[in-house]
């Protein structure tokens, strides 16, 4: 089980640092490719074998929570790195800026993420009925 | 429930926010205690509440998921932010401020994986699974 868990987490991880560096031109908080993927790996799976098993299972595991923990870790933490892509302001004050995240549509994806989350534990999590 | 579970969230998140601020000397990764608290007390309530109960509960829920969720949150936050505590190598204020856009590997990043860790390892050790 614990295998098949960080098996999960570890490639659904790669995935996600992999898609979310390229579409978002971010190494992550820290500049540095490794560290994002071992911190998106290690909440993936640390938090997602704690969330109710929901969804399809592949030997035993409920690999859907697993994905699920890592898409919003890596979108909290693209909504918390300085970013290249960030280019509306003149090269002078981008450079001043960016020492903090800026509130922009990351953070907002990232919190309707949340939203969305939350509400359809509500509306799915068998607790309720 | 809903209220309930919203509430915990607010309430953990306002008392984890306002220590971490002040132990850590920051105000997280959007320079803001409002965007700060707001992130802190939506990831606790959302992913808090998907997690399997555990430990003492109150009218129906139990507070300890979400209180977990939003303390490893506002670690990894403040993990990922600048902070003005960050000022240990004396005389090298010029070399930090130049390094601030990728923020340092520092005791906090560690202690973040480390709770991640024990927090994984913990899920076998102590969660009965029900089948």
């Amino acid at each position: 089980m614990l295998f098949v868990d960080l098996m999960v987490a570890v490639i659904s991880a790669l995935g996600i640092v992999w898609i979310i560096s390229v579409l978002f031109n971010t190494k992550g908080p820290w500049g540095n490719l490794f560290w994002f993927f071992v911190v998106v790996a290690l909440f993936a799976w640390s938090c997602g074998v704690w969330i109710v098993p929901v969804g399809p299972q592949w030997r035993g595991t409920g690999w859907l929570p697993i994905i699920c923990m890592g898409i919003l870790i890596a979108l909290l933490l693209v909504a918390a790195s300085p970013r290249t892509s960030r280019k509306r302001l003149p090269r002078k004050e981008q450079e001043f800026v960016d020492v903090n995240a800026a509130i922009d549509v990351f953070l907002w994806i990232c919190m309707v993420c949340l939203l969305m989350f939350g509400i359809g534990h509500y509306v799915w999590h068998p607790r309720i009925g | 429930m809903f209220v309930a579970d919203l509430l915990i969230a607010s309430i953990s998140a306002l008392c984890i926010v306002w220590i971490v601020s002040i132990t850590f000397g920051t105000k997280g990764p959007w320079d803001n205690l409002l965007w700060f608290f707001l992130v802190v007390a939506l990831f606790g309530w959302a992913c808090g509440v998907w997690l399997v109960p555990f430990g003492p509960h109150w009218r129906g829920i139990s507070g300890l998921p979400i209180i977990c969720m939003g303390i490893w949150i506002a670690l990894l936050l403040v993990a990922a932010s600048p902070r003005t505590s960050r000022q240990r190598p004396m005389g090298h204020e010029k070399t930090l401020a130049h390094h601030d856009n990728a923020v340092a590997i520092d005791i906090l990043v560690w202690l973040v994986i480390l709770c991640l860790v024990i927090m994984g390892v913990g899920h076998y050790a102590w969660y009965l699974r029900p089948n």
